[in-house]
């Protein structure tokens, strides 16, 4: 944490805190509060640490804020600028609206995470293992710990984090009034809730941008929002002077745009569907016959496709802004384009159809694994010298040179031996050979190394077992790491080298040392901690080449 | 009592039977074991798998250094009169058929040294060729066998000469065969490791043994051969030896642990070129960085 | 060598080993004292025996427990006490203290020479096959003839003992002897002729190895009465089993006791001699299959398979033999004869009746798994599971009731008494059934005299 850097976006003098005088800061990612005497923050809350924040009334003598953290504790300020009551209000609101728009934000973020972790650890028991064995003794630090383990295992749920969430077609039916004790109904807005009006519906959010601050207060302009024939547009009329009287206009022309855009596609056949409900004979019923269709109902019919067209609308812009309009542009596009350019030449005949509209037919008429392949013709593989393959893993060089000579005289031997051969077997083998190649051969001897009697986990007791079972993870863990430095191209890589470096000898000293005087304590005959230690001991070598490397290289 | 099957067990032996081996061999320095004293010890270890079960059997074949040849059992024809002419030579307590079996083989190993004197010889020995040999007359008696019966079938390899790389693959095929066909391939080792023999064994899970002292051969034999796989498991033998799997590079035919295959035609190199030189094949490289353009790195184990 | 069925089943009948446990060691040793019985005992030991003597065969002094211990591997050390039992219960090897103290195994040395005669050669020719060779034989027999020769000789045994009129002229006194002494005929007071008890329907039922081996044994027992020697006609039987089938053999070098032997079993057709002064004889695959199928394989090589057996408990015999025929009628219901083949019904009224002969429904099995068709032995299991459950179903109805000796005791004066025995008894483990009511009890025979002294005790202590 370089407190440098950090962009201090709002601070205000005159900020008491437990009866003290200070200044609070707000800042990118914390908010934090200053002893005017002092020069360190007594209190600093990360964002992420706050859960909500509380407003004292504005009848309260007191203009205090209250930060009520995710541990339940909570700390409050009370506004005291000299300037008079109007200055603290004010600055108590740019707090609030400041905090308003940064808390959501990391409050998703933060709750998100932690949830992810611990249910990642649960799901896990080896993990669980691992980071008991490695972050809670101190061997890494949670943060390096999740750095690398944290994408492996949340590998998915990134790929979802890619997807803009799009708006929840009942945002303004979950918008549960309260009523105040008196005659008035009472809105609870968040900040998720006005974004996704705004995001909605664009023309509040031009209106939004044209009225506040200048002419009237935010509270005021939503207040208006839900009184406004705009909100209740299915009800009668209230008043004419409405502010947002245009926005239900404008919304008028873009229904009837949105009708007219006749949906081309051949394949959707829209005007055949009907009404009809599958109760009765599954699809038989061809005519509704109910005819209720009253105009309150059309005007409340509209008024939902029309929500949910804005509600789409607003989804398809968030992703083709991300993803650049290729893949969200839908059939309907591409066609109205075409038949303009097709009108432009002058070519507009029935009988032709435009080729995209073929392209999309053949699409869902054919498919590819049912053609007939065709067959292409391959390249032909030459190779020379095939006798290469036949060659077994044997050098070339080892046969030893014999002579003619050699060979006759050899087999002149043999055959002078086997001429005057007669098999007798009584004496194929004598007594003293007989017990020299039994000895050989009874466990112990010399052709019977490395045959051992037991089998090494009936040796070794299962909790000896988990414990190096554990311990080699915990150094395979490590050692990935460390060799996933290599080659150690950026000065992160090279600072986490000599991290490792670090770390595993951390471990050697709290983890494996300690292993193995309990091993031999217990008298093992075969070294379990062996292969550990070759680990351990090609990575150092593998440092140590390229801790030289890099000096000479400095150098 | 629950099982209504016998087994029997059938043992093919091959022999190599390298004039110029042997022959050399008693010539220069001291004569470890000479052919007949390994044929000999051979006999005996036939007799003695006999001797195990009624139901055993035994073959003998000889690969020599150009060709291979089926000693024993012979044909039905030759047995009848074998069996007419040995007879005079019976007159010791040995057990007749072991007599008539090792009569037989004494006479073929003759005929085989003696006959064969003027042809050419090569250094090795036709060991793939023996081992086919073994696994069609496996698979022979396999059809043959009287219902009820189990078989169980497995072959020895004597071996003394040196590896020929040329039957590499022909020996890879019978091995893997033998795999198939679930027989054993043992190898009792008299002089050169054999890299190829490493290989059959331990695919086939037979025991591969270099014998220190060729003199108590037998013993050797009737200690670590004569049980067969399903025994073996109950007794303590020697540990398996670990197998060379590496692969030999095709430009040196030196045994490399990593190194470079054509992605095209499979060929192993032992170091980098443009052009593959058994199918000439082009390796663009694009913009080759100093350390690592290596193209297709692969361990070829 | 042989070919064709095998199975394993429980003889009734002892093998190999326990036959040659139950004689004293002094003759063992003798026994061995030939390689074709040293061959024979070989092949009846435990597989990892015979690994254990082929291991020591060449060794010439004795090796040390521990060591032999350790060629086993840890999880079959059973299979090695089992074997180190019946190496010493042979008197294969014994013990003998090494140098350093230890115990160690070292070969019976005669046992050892011989094996390795029979294995490499050297020693005494084994009889029969004189140093001189034999002239060949004008009217040599092939093995077609010899095969036929022998199963009508051992039929006419067979036919004896079911009293069929077939086979009564080629048997002799001795033979009859012989089926008398092993309970498997018996001679009523008044009858000219013994007839055949249940043992000897089991008999029949047998296959013919296992037979020919349960007769020698028998025969072998009466030996001594007829003043041969058992070692040696042992001897001479294993090496019969170890020659060729087809080959003839000289008589010239028999003692006067093996030639006595040789007619008693040329008899039952286990040799072929064509006169009784001919000095030539063909062993044939009787004796031959004898040492080869001594335990666990019992081969009938020479005959054809003729049952079928189908599932609907209907066998087919393929036979004209009446002997065979007659053997089926005994665990069967006949229902047709026809020239060649007849068929029968297996039911339970049927297979109990055999049960209550005494016959085993391991031995209806096993009659008809050893008899049955090529065709059955083909695929898998020869005979339907369902039916040899079946059979053995019905054997198991049979034996609802447990018997068990015991005495009863009653009468008690009072309940006090019964109660004070009762408990007594129960602790002991003795009480086999009690009645509260009646003041009756049953206590197990060996229990008895333990229970009879305590009451005594109990009524003193109770007078006095």
């Amino acid at each position: 944490m370089s407190r440098h850097s950090e962009e201090v976006l709002l601070h205000f003098q005159h900020v008491k805190n437990k009866k003290v005088d200070g200044v609070l800061y707000m800042m990118s990612e914390r908010l934090a509060w200053m002893q005017s005497s002092k020069q360190s923050f007594t209190y600093s809350h990360a964002y992420s640490d706050i859960k909500a924040q509380k407003i004292s009334a504005d009848s309260k003598e007191r203009v205090q804020l209250q930060l009520v953290m995710h541990d339940g504790s909570a700390n409050t300020f009370q506004f005291n600028n000299p300037a008079g009551r109007e200055a603290q209000m004010r600055d108590r609101e740019s707090v609030k609206e400041l905090l308003q728009q940064l808390l959501p934000k990391f409050r998703r973020k933060l709750s998100s995470e932690l949830e992810e972790k611990s249910r990642l650890l649960q799901d896990n028991p080896e993990l669980f293992q691992l980071y008991k064995d490695l972050v809670v003794s101190q061997v890494i630090t949670a943060e390096e710990f999740w750095s690398t383990q944290g994408p492996k295992y949340s590998a998915k749920e990134k790929n979802e984090q890619k997807q803009t969430t799009g708006v929840s077609a009942a945002f303004l039916a979950d918008i549960k009034p309260e009523t105040d004790g008196c005659n008035g109904l009472k809105y609870n807005l968040t900040a998720d809730i006005i974004e996704s009006i705004f995001r909605t519906y664009p023309m509040v959010k031009k209106k939004h941008a044209e009225y506040v601050p200048h002419e009237m207060s935010e509270s005021d302009f939503w207040r208006r929002f839900f009184q406004s024939h705009y909100f209740h547009r299915d009800r009668t009329a209230l008043g004419n002077k409405d502010l947002f009287s245009d926005c239900a206009k404008k919304d008028e022309e873009e229904i009837k745009s949105e009708v007219e855009k006749k949906n081309s596609d051949p394949l959707l056949n829209l005007a055949g569907h009907k009404d009809g409900n599958l109760e009765e004979g599954y699809g038989g019923v061809n005519d509704d016959k109910r005819g209720s269709i009253t105009p309150a109902n059309l005007t409340m019919i509209r008024r939902f496709n029309q929500h949910s067209t804005m509600v789409l609308k607003a989804c398809q812009e968030a992703g083709s802004q991300s993803t650049s309009g290729t893949s969200t542009s839908n059939g309907t596009h591409i066609n109205g384009s075409m038949s303009k350019t097709s009108q432009l030449n002058g070519i507009v005949d029935n009988v032709h159809q435009p080729p995209q509209k073929k392209a999309r037919i053949r699409e869902k008429l054919q498919y590819e694994d049912l053609e007939t392949g065709l067959d292409k013709d391959g390249v032909n593989l030459h190779l020379s010298r095939m006798e290469r393959y036949l060659h077994g893993p044997t050098p070339l060089t080892s046969t030893r040179y014999t002579s003619t000579e050699d060979l006759i005289s050899a087999t002149n031997c043999v055959s002078a031996e086997i001429d005057t051969w007669n098999p007798d077997l009584t004496h194929v083998l004598h007594g003293s050979t007989a017990v020299s190649i039994l000895g050989e051969l009874s466990p112990g001897g010399a052709l019977m190394q490395g045959t051992s009697q037991q089998l090494l986990n009936q040796m070794v007791p299962e909790d000896i077992q988990n414990e190096l079972k554990q311990n080699y993870n915990a150094l395979c863990e490590l050692l990935r790491h460390f060799w996933s430095c290599f080659p150690a191209s950026s000065k992160f890589l090279e600072e986490k080298v000599v991290k490792m470096k670090s770390t595993l000898e951390r471990f050697n000293m709290a983890k494996l040392n300690p292993l193995k005087d309990k091993l031999q304590a217990n008298h093992y005959s075969l070294d379990l901690t062996g292969h550990m230690q070759d680990l351990l001991s090609t990575a150092y070598t593998k440092f140590d080449t390229w801790q030289t490397r890099r000096m000479s290289r400095k150098t | 009592m629950a099982d209504s099957t016998s087994t029997c067990s059938l043992v093919v032996i091959i022999l190599d039977t390298n004039p110029a081996w042997w022959g050399r061999q008693s010539n220069h320095g001291n004569p470890k074991l000479s052919l007949s004293k390994c044929v000999d010890s051979l006999m005996t270890f036939a007799n003695s798998h006999l001797m195990m079960n009624h139901l055993n059997k035994i073959a003998f074949i000889a690969a020599h250094s150009n060709f291979s040849h089926f000693m024993y059992p012979k044909r039905q024809q030759r047995e009848v009169t074998d069996i007419d002419t040995n007879i005079g030579e019976i007159n010791d307590g040995k057990y007749e058929l072991f007599d008539r079996m090792n009569n037989q083989i004494k006479d073929e190993i003759k005929s085989l040294v003696l006959k064969n004197m003027e042809v050419e010889f090569e250094n090795d020995s036709l060991i793939a060729g023996a081992l086919s040999m073994a696994l069609c007359y496996i698979h022979r008696m396999e059809k043959e066998k009287p219902i009820g019966v189990k078989m169980t079938s497995r072959v020895l390899v004597v071996k003394a000469s040196e590896d020929n790389p040329a039957q590499y693959m022909n020996l890879m095929n019978t091995v893997f065969t033998a795999q198939k066909q679930n027989v054993v391939i043992d190898a009792c080792i008299l002089d050169n490791d054999s890299g190829l023999l490493q290989q059959a064994c331990d695919i086939t899970g037979g025991v591969y043994l270099k014998i220190p002292q060729p003199q108590g051969m037998l013993q050797y034999l009737l200690w670590v051969y004569l049980p067969d796989p399903s025994t073996r498991e109950q007794l303590t033998l020697p540990a398996r030896v670990q197998v060379d799997y590496r692969a030999a590079c095709f430009c040196h035919r030196n045994l490399i642990d990593i190194g470079y295959v054509c992605s095209v035609c499979l060929s192993i190199f032992c170091s980098f070129s443009p052009i593959c030189s058994t199918c000439q094949t082009t390796f663009k490289i694009i913009a080759p960085p100093k350390l690592t353009k290596k193209k297709s790195k692969k361990p070829t184990t | 060598m042989a070919n064709s069925l095998f199975s394993t089943r429980t003889l009734d009948c002892k093998d190999l080993h326990v036959y040659l446990k139950t004689l004293p060691s002094h003759i063992l040793d003798r026994l061995y004292n030939h390689p074709a019985t040293c061959l024979a005992v070989f092949r009846e030991l435990p597989e990892i025996g015979k690994h254990y003597v082929m291991r020591l065969l060449f060794v010439e002094q004795p090796v040390s427990q521990a060591v032999i211990g350790l060629w086993i591997n840890n999880r079959h050390i059973n299979e090695h006490h089992i074997c180190t039992r019946a190496l010493s219960d042979l008197r294969i090897w014994y013990e003998q203290p090494l140098p350093g103290g230890m115990q160690g195994w070292i070969l019976n040395s005669t046992f050892k020479t011989n094996m390795k005669t029979a294995l490499l050669g050297g020693g005494e020719p084994w009889t029969g096959r004189g140093a001189v060779p034999l002239p060949s034989d004008k009217n040599s027999k092939d093995v077609e003839f010899l095969d036929k020769y022998a199963v009508e000789r051992w039929e006419c045994v067979l036919h004896f003992m079911v009293g069929s009129n077939e086979g009564k002229d080629g048997i002799s006194g001795d033979t009859i002897e012989v089926l008398k002494h092993s309970g498997l005929m018996k001679l009523e007071e008044g009858e000219p002729m013994p007839f055949i008890t249940p043992g000897g329907f089991q008999f029949l039922l047998m296959d013919t190895p296992s037979q020919i081996w349960f007769f020698m044994l028998q025969y072998l027992d009466m030996v001594d009465s007829r003043g041969l020697d058992l070692v040696e006609c042992l001897s001479f039987l294993f090496q019969l089993s170890f020659s060729t089938l087809g080959k003839d053999y000289s008589t010239e070098s028999m003692s006067e006791g093996q030639q006595r032997f040789l007619q008693h079993l040329r008899e039952f057709g286990l040799v072929y001699q064509r006169k009784r002064k001919e000095k030539r004889y063909y062993p044939t695959r009787l004796a031959i299959n004898l040492a080869s199928g001594l335990s666990s394989i019992t081969s009938d090589s020479n005959r054809k398979g003729f049952i079928v057996v189908e599932t609907n408990y209907r066998i087919y015999a393929y036979t004209d033999s009446p002997l065979n025929i007659a053997l089926l009628a005994l665990f069967s219901e006949m229902l047709y004869r026809f020239p060649n083949m007849a068929v029968a019904n297996l039911t339970r009224d049927s297979v109990r009746a055999a049960l209550i002969r005494g016959i085993t429904a391991e031995q209806i099995i096993s009659f008809l798994r050893t008899r049955a068709h090529q065709e059955m032995a083909k695929e898998g299991p020869a005979l339907p599971p369902t039916i040899i459950d079946q059979i053995r179903l019905w054997e198991l109805e049979r034996d609802r009731f447990k018997f068990n000796d015991g005495v009863l005791y009653s009468q008690f004066l009072s309940q006090g008494d019964f109660e004070k025995l009762r408990d007594y008894a129960k602790d002991l483990g003795v009480l086999v059934w009690d009645n509260n009511q009646k003041r009756v009890m049953v206590v197990s025979r060996a229990g008895h005299d333990t229970v009879k002294k305590y009451w005594k005790q109990l009524k003193q202590s109770g007078n006095s």
